[in-house]
């Protein structure tokens, strides 16, 4: 009787989620690379024939960067994407210029470019928009043509408390690493 | 006597024991052969996008067969919905977009424009056993907010390659859907990784993610995030979406985003429900539905509001961007009223409606109290009620719950009740 009863309580607590809270995690924890490439803002790193530098870094309320993404964004024809964030969190873009240094065609996704912030979470990217050869070339094939060089504008969505330092392309040998200023 | 007693007490024990296993089988059962423990199950899975709302939760982006044995996925196929069901049907059942629109037919990922879940899903088995021969045993409908949900409990995920979290997992869906054509393989593939994990996660996972996952499934049933129709489960009927028809007053907001594309996690909803009582039990109501539009594009949607029988529409004013309607429509129980409003990017339109009801409320010569059941549309993450109760004259309010302003994400009963001035 007594176990009866433990089970039917023990059930009831448990139908209301009271017991065993799990913590959400909607980010990793980044680990770097001891091969990693460091370089500052409007800075250029080159690890496996990719060339990156990240030009800026703002908020997608930023009515500059909010015109720009704009722009781009109906350029893609991709679908429109909201640049309000929901609450608690925040939208930035990060504009980078990605450069195929290599003699031929290279795979590259905008996914994986991460944002990394002080206290070493790790935030990979949403949405890009871009010119039309950047949405030929990195958005729909993934692929950097011979001699691509292009402007990409990022997407991240980051817990508003966030304070970023570092964007990260993480899917070279030599994972390149941009501190933000 | 004390032995009378000893078998009396032991009988007693005996038969609440049984009482309360009995209760509790019944819905074990239930539960136990949704899973495909009796047998295997096959369902109808929809993935429905509410960044894109239509009447039943969103719009239908993919649609999936999952067949469960034992609680685990045995089998599982996802589709890109316009390129697996590209049959047109005729929309059954009460609704406003046929008489507003004067079109009775729609493709078959249009479809789900019915005023709740559980009235459009036996219509979509029958529709997608009539398309592809495929007969199911139920329907289940997952909207992003619900992916998103679960994706907090399973943490990251690597899928196809790439890391996938519940803050870029909406944005990342529609990204695949947009670069693809036709049969959009990437999307369904990475769906269909999702999906797995996340039955993984739940099956295999600890005892707190576990727990996790059942609170989850429970909060985004009651949200009408998730939702499951099958028929004669007696378990799972509360989560079928159906809207309900109380007794007393009532409000029931159904948005259909036209054209408008992903626009619908911009916009910020409000409902403004201002209600003068009477004494002889009827009301005069005026709600306002706001539309904050956060996009950088402009919104346009059919706005519907279903209210108690006999409503008799007395006004309407709007401060949209543009407006056509108002279009009512006169149900045994409810009436449902609807407009198309357009508002512009980064501007709040507004549509306000006075309406009289006829006697139907508690009252009596000195006290009557009055309830307002607020109920929230399929997919809607949260909005804003503002609620006013003006009893009727000599009276004043003692009791008042939620009266004023509050966010909700569920449905919201408002209470008051009134006594006579002294």
């Amino acid at each position: 009787m007594g176990i009866v009863l433990c089970c039917i309580i023990l059930t009831l607590f448990i139908l209301n989620g009271a017991f065993f809270t799990h913590p959400s995690t909607n980010y990793l924890t980044y680990v770097e690379s001891p091969s990693a490439v460091h370089v500052g803002m409007n800075k250029n790193a080159t690890a496996d024939s990719i060339n990156v530098r990240v030009n800026a870094l703002t908020n997608a309320s930023d009515p500059a960067t909010r015109d720009t993404w704009v722009r781009y964004n109906v350029e893609t024809k991709l679908d429109n994407t909201t640049l309000a964030p929901p609450q608690g969190l925040t939208h930035l873009v990060a504009n980078i210029t990605i450069t195929n240094t290599g003699h031929s065609a290279i795979p590259c996704r905008y996914t994986d470019f991460a944002l990394v912030a002080r206290d070493g979470s790790m935030y990979y990217a949403n949405y890009a928009v871009g010119d039309n050869e950047c949405y030929k070339n990195l958005l729909v094939n993934q692929t950097l043509s011979r001699g691509f060089s292009d402007e990409v504008y990022i997407l991240f969505s980051v817990p508003s408390t966030t304070s970023v330092t570092a964007c990260v392309y993480s899917a070279s040998n030599s994972p390149i690493v941009v501190s933000i200023a | 006597m004390d032995a009378d007693r000893t078998y009396l007490a032991r009988y007693l024990v005996i038969g609440v024991v049984i009482i309360v296993l009995f209760a509790l089988l019944f819905p074990v059962s239930d539960g136990l052969s949704a899973l495909g423990v009796v047998r295997d199950k096959t369902y109808l899975l929809i993935l429905q996008d509410n960044s894109e709302l239509q009447n039943t939760g969103g719009l239908m982006d993919c649609i999936g067969v999952v067949t469960v044995h034992d609680g685990a996925i045995k089998d599982l196929d996802i589709y890109y919905t316009s390129a697996y069901l590209n049959g047109t049907v005729k929309l059954e059942g009460p609704q406003s977009i046929s008489a507003f629109f004067g079109n009775e037919h729609a493709a078959v990922y249009f479809s789900n424009v019915q005023y709740d879940f559980a009235s459009f899903a036996p219509i979509m088995q029958a529709n997608f056993y009539n398309e592809t021969g495929r007969a199911v045993d139920g329907t289940i409908a997952i909207d992003s907010t619900a992916l998103q949900a679960l994706m907090n409990v399973t943490g990251p995920v690597n899928a196809s390659g790439q890391i996938i979290t519940s803050l870029n997992v909406v944005d990342q869906l529609h990204y695949y859907s947009g670069i693809a054509s036709g049969e959009r393989a990437p999307l369904t593939h990475l769906l269909s990784e999702l999906a797995l994990t996340i039955s993984r996660t739940a099956l295999e996972g600890t005892i707190p993610q576990k727990l996790a996952f059942l609170n989850v499934v429970r909060q985004m049933g009651q949200e009408k995030h998730i939702q499951i129709y099958l028929a004669g489960n007696k378990l799972l009927q509360s989560f079928n979406g159906a809207w309900e028809r109380p007794d007393g007053d009532f409000i029931y907001a159904l948005d259909t985003n036209l054209g408008s594309g992903k626009a619908d996690f911009g916009v910020d909803r409000g409902i403004d429900s201002r209600v003068t009582l009477f004494a002889n039990g009827s009301s005069r109501s005026t709600v306002t539905l706001r539309y904050a539009n956060n996009n950088w594009w402009d919104y346009n949607v059919l706005s519907t509001i279903i209210v108690p029988p006999g409503a008799q529409l007395t006004r309407v004013n709007d401060t949209a961007q543009g407006i056509e309607g108002p279009l009512v429509q006169n149900y045994t129980d409810f009436t449902a009223i609807s407009a198309h409003l357009g508002i512009s990017a980064g501007a709040t339109g507004t549509v306000t409606y006075a309406y009289t009801l006829p006697k139907k409320f508690d009252t009596g010569s000195s006290t009557g109290h009055y309830n307002l059941d607020v109920q929230k549309q399929a997919g809607v993450t949260h909005y804003t009620l503002n609620a006013s109760v003006t009893p009727p004259a000599g009276t004043k309010l003692i009791v008042s719950k939620n009266v004023g302003s509050g966010t909700y994400t569920d449905d919201v009963r408002v209470e008051s009740a009134y006594v006579k001035k002294f």
